[in-house]
């Protein structure tokens, strides 16, 4: 299953490290968990929510503050995605 | 023969939902990828008791004791590190909501808040090393007696520590009671990918407002809370392990340095400290939304300053003792991530 980080940084030990906002990561199935703890969403629920904005300039997240207003938006959208995905999944706690 | 690196330790957090029982489900530990958080230092050591037989013998001679109580103690040193996505918990939030009495209050994509309440949840902590042939540890019925934050400018650590019912182990799994045992049926096996986000905090970025005005000349800051939590180990019949935990009265404290000068706001937060007027402070730690951790105390006592030249400049150093606001209310301390 594919997943899209949106976090600063993450790791599934062994599995796969992330570091870039957008970062593209594929899991085996079966590991909703742990790609919820490590803040990645389902890529489908990603696009959905930046359909009208592009995540290529801001995959470092220092530059997150001069995101323009639109991208600033989705990522709030996608930050309340992933802790509704973590506590669907569990995550484990 | 195995040996292991002491640079590889793993280690798992889960809230207990009693003290004392491991989750798990029909005997097998939950714990789970997703528990990991990442550490710089774990200690989780049982204790047990060696009583000495007092009665007389024929000789002189020591005769063998009787095995007595039993107990444990663990600490856990971490990065002050959020998740990275604000609104979402960090790795470290059992270790928070056993410390601040209670989870903390999520306001959807912006905060997870930290406050005080007069509980203590209980955790199961495990000290996992590799290979797995090398014993592996698990305490639990741990409770937060102290949680010890420390910011310098490129290092920001959390440190929790405290009593736990005791400490149990792999290789002697077997040989236990009922009541170590915690609930399972077998010692849990580590989950194979422990997952973590978020990075720390640092120093460098960030702000302190100290009676409502703010300074960037801070050198040093250190705020520790006393949760003065234990485990009574005092009680007839109740087995040779400690009860639930109970708690007295708790005390957060802050003791922070900063270069001196000649502003009026400086000055007027000396008068308060010498008079014991209480005021607020807050301290901001990092930049980067996810992993932004604020920090309000209330109602600050502060000592009289003193002073450090052993700097290029002045320095005066102060410490305070945080009080609620009132009779009923539990507010002198907050923590968010943002």
């Amino acid at each position: 299953m594919r997943y899209r980080f949106v976090g600063i940084e993450a790791e599934i030990s062994g599995v796969a490290r992330m570091d870039r906002y957008g970062q593209e990561v594929e899991l085996e199935d079966g590991m909703e968990a742990e790609a919820a703890a490590a803040l990645l969403l389902p890529e489908e629920q990603f696009l959905e929510i930046f359909e009208a904005v592009d995540v290529e300039p801001y995959q470092m997240v220092a530059c997150h503050d001069d995101a323009p207003a639109e991208f600033q938006s989705a990522k709030h959208q996608a930050s309340i995605a992933v802790a509704e995905f973590k506590q669907k999944t569990k995550g484990g706690r | 023969m195995a040996t292991a690196s002491s640079q590889s330790q793993i280690g798992y957090v889960q809230l207990e939902s009693a003290y004392g029982t491991v989750p798990n489900g029909t005997g097998t530990a939950t714990v789970a990828n997703g528990d990991a958080f990442r550490l710089i230092k774990l200690v989780t050591k049982a204790d047990t008791g060696l009583i000495a037989r007092q009665a007389k013998t024929t000789t002189l001679s020591q005769t063998a004791g009787v095995l007595g109580k039993k107990s444990g103690t663990w600490s856990a040193l971490v990065e002050l590190a959020g998740s990275g996505a604000a609104g979402t918990a960090p790795d470290i939030d059992a270790f928070l909501q056993a410390g601040f009495g209670k989870a903390g209050s999520v306001s959807a994509g912006v905060s997870v808040s930290y406050a005080l309440d007069d509980l203590s949840p209980s955790l199961a902590i495990y000290n996992f090393r590799d290979p797995s042939t090398m014993e592996q540890l698990l305490a639990l019925g741990a409770v937060v007696d102290s949680m010890r934050l420390s910011i310098t400018q490129e290092s920001s650590t959390i440190e929790f520590s405290g009593p736990c019912r005791y400490v149990i182990d792999h290789d002697g799994f077997a040989s236990l009671d009922a009541t170590a045992k915690g609930g399972l049926t077998s010692f849990p096996a580590r989950p194979s990918s422990p997952t973590y986000a978020g990075v720390p905090a640092l120093g460098l970025y960030g702000s302190a407002t100290l009676d409502s005005a703010a300074y960037t000349t801070l050198r040093s800051l250190n705020i520790n809370v006393e949760f003065a939590r234990s485990l009574p180990s005092d009680i007839l019949f109740n087995g040779a392990y400690p009860g639930p935990p109970q708690q007295v009265t708790r005390k957060v404290t802050v003791d922070w340095s900063m270069t001196d000068e000649d502003t009026a706001a400086l000055k007027a937060m000396k008068v308060k400290a010498r008079a014991k007027t209480g005021f607020a402070m807050s301290f901001v730690i990092g930049a980067t939304a996810g992993n932004i951790w604020t920090v309000g105390l209330a109602g600050c006592q502060a000592t009289s300053p003193d002073y450090d030249d052993s700097q290029p400049s002045w320095v005066t150093n102060f410490s305070a003792v945080a009080n609620a606001s009132s009779a009923t209310a539990k507010d002198e301390m907050t923590l968010v991530c943002t």
